[in-house]
């Protein structure tokens, strides 16, 4: 199983599909890389700066100028089904050095590519947002594409593929596969002190964690002040399946879907450098409307392993998944010195992930300060 | 385990008292009533109670609450990492019911002298219960940034039956706010 990062935006090809275009990969990337950065720093980025960044980071992107119609934006989420299953990867952020905010953003993201087009040919009913073409970058520089073309279904892989789609597989000699669809996750470079620590006094006990779990709690009050939502029930909270179909543009306010996903901390506890993410998809729903996104509650991610105080608190706050990076020998409370997940008294537990970082980050104690790999996998 | 049945001291049931009036403040406001207080020197210096349901916040706990009260005060007159280490140090924690292990393993982060409890908590209690987190402290540490934790002396058993009585008349009334439960709440009866 694969994770794919940052499913919030896409660009959309407005051309003609033709049979071409289902395998036909184009990257865009310089939209994606803009959008990241809003996300994680706020919607009043100069954006001028930004882009000077991604060009320098970035091979030209040929096909943006060959399409220059390219700029219309579509939100996407991410959304769990049984049934489906597709590809999905992860890839991490790093910002260090780039005007104005001390970051560099120095990968570049996932392509979006012809969901448009794929979605008249082989459509998907009520999955119209996925993501359908990826393109994952392998060892040794190839790019690997995957187009998802149909459900699977639980007898075999080619059971109850429809006949057009079998025939594709055997024009263009496509090898196929199961995947599992998962929801969007995304990981943020901590490292960095000197972001935006300074109005916060240390405490203690204030893991990224923790803290994390307050502004959750806070923007929920602020989100939903008469609901009665909270975190608990987000957990069980399904969008029924509609019928909203790709057909239907919805231009995303960049600065909402800054400040929607991500509330991004530094662990302003003594002495520990964590960053994490929380996403919460019922906000996803809230900013996207009905049927783009399905929900499964919070997660989050770190870059280190929890220690009991927060891998606890994260219980109580019902916290569906955890991704983490490093462990902890010490104190880590999933897996290193206790597994808080695996603890059956506990009246909720959650899924905890262990994100594989490549060799050189490992030696490097500040890891992700200095990492410019850009490819990441979940281990099961 | 921590221990029970020892002889209980007059100064522990009257601070115990003061914890349940806590845990009763936080019944009336609909949270689920558990209530804690910080003594040093023989005087309350902070107290807490459960606001879980007013802040959303399923980590506001009695003892994360009494615990912020106390570093707020202590970081406004400017005391140092150390200096804070050292006040805890003299701090002892009564509280309704036993620590969670988030709050447990909160509490050794801060080297807590002694803490007192009521009633145990079998689902996800850290000082005894599920794990104790008060008898391991961690050796190895401050490399990489991994907290210290000290041990601490723990004792449950004080006033237990109050603090469950008020547990189980929360319970009775029904909490609107609890997740739909994966099995019945029977382990109160």
């Amino acid at each position: 199983m694969y994770i794919e990062a940052l499913q919030t935006k896409k660009d959309v090809v407005k051309k003609q599909p033709t049979k071409d275009n289902v395998i036909l990969i184009r990257p865009y990337s310089r939209s994606r890389l803009l959008a990241t950065h809003e996300l994680l720093h706020g919607g009043d980025t100069d954006i001028g700066s930004v882009e000077a960044k991604a060009r320098s980071v970035e091979r030209p992107i040929s096909a943006r100028e060959q399409n220059p119609n390219d700029d219309d934006e579509e939100g996407r989420g991410g959304r769990v089904s049984e049934e489906i299953r597709i590809r999905i990867r992860i890839r991490i952020l790093n910002h260090r050095n780039c005007a104005p905010c001390g970051c560099q953003l120095a990968h570049a993201y996932r392509k979006y590519h012809n969901t448009n087009a794929l979605n008249k040919i082989v459509p998907l009913e009520n999955l119209g947002y996925v993501k359908r073409v990826r393109k994952k970058c392998q060892d040794g520089g190839k790019n690997e594409l995957s187009v998802m073309l149909c459900l699977a279904s639980e007898q075999g892989e080619l059971d109850g593929v429809p006949n057009d789609v079998l025939e594709l597989f055997k024009e263009y000699q496509l090898s196929t596969f199961v995947a599992k669809l998962v929801n969007a996750a995304l990981i943020v470079d901590p490292s960095i002190k000197q972001i935006p620590t300074s109005s916060i006094s240390l405490h203690p006990l204030r893991h990224a964690a923790m803290v994390a779990i307050g502004h959750s709690a806070a923007r929920d009050r602020l989100l939903y002040p008469d609901s009665g939502h909270s975190g608990a029930e987000m957990v069980d909270y399904m969008v029924p399946t509609s019928t909203g179909l790709p057909s239907k543009r919805q231009k995303i306010n960049l600065t909402q879907v800054a400040y929607f996903a991500c509330l991004w901390f530094l662990d302003c506890s003594w002495d520990v450098p964590t960053a994490l993410v929380f996403i919460d998809y019922y906000y996803l729903k809230y900013v996207f409307g009905k049927g783009e996104v399905k929900i499964s509650g919070l997660q989050r991610i770190s870059t280190k392993s929890l220690m009991q105080e927060c891998a606890m608190g994260l219980v109580h706050q019902r916290v569906k998944r955890i991704f983490y990076a490093l462990p902890n020998p010490n104190a880590g409370a999933l897996g290193s010195v206790h597994r808080l997940e695996g603890e059956r008294s506990l009246n909720h537990r959650y899924a905890v992930f262990r994100v594989l970082l490549p060799e050189e980050m490992h030696k490097d104690e500040t890891l992700i300060q200095s990492s410019t790999s850009e490819n990441f996998r979940i281990k099961i | 385990m921590a221990s029970y049945g020892q002889e209980t001291a007059p100064d522990t049931i009257a601070f115990m008292n003061f914890a349940l009036n806590q845990a009763k403040l936080a019944l009336d406001s609909f949270e689920v009533p558990v209530g804690c207080v910080i003594v040093s020197e023989g005087k309350i210096i902070a107290s807490g109670r459960n606001r879980t349901t007013e802040s959303r916040n399923a980590t506001r706990h009695a003892e994360m609450e009494a615990i912020d009260v106390l570093l707020e005060q202590w970081q406004k007159i400017g005391l140092s990492k150390v200096e804070v280490a050292e006040k805890f140090s003299n701090c002892i924690l009564y509280v309704t019911c036993e620590p969670c292990i988030m709050c447990a393993s909160a509490l050794s982060i801060l080297g807590i002298k002694e803490v007192y409890y009521g009633c145990a908590n079998d689902k996800f209690g850290g000082c005894g219960s599920i794990l104790s987190l008060h008898s391991s402290s961690s050796e190895q540490s401050n490399s990489s940034g991994d907290h210290s934790r000290k041990s601490f002396k723990c004792q449950g058993g004080i006033m237990a039956s109050d603090a469950i009585s008020l547990l189980r008349t929360f319970y009775e009334q029904g909490n609107p706010n609890a997740p739909k439960p994966h099995r019945p709440p029977t382990w109160l009866a």
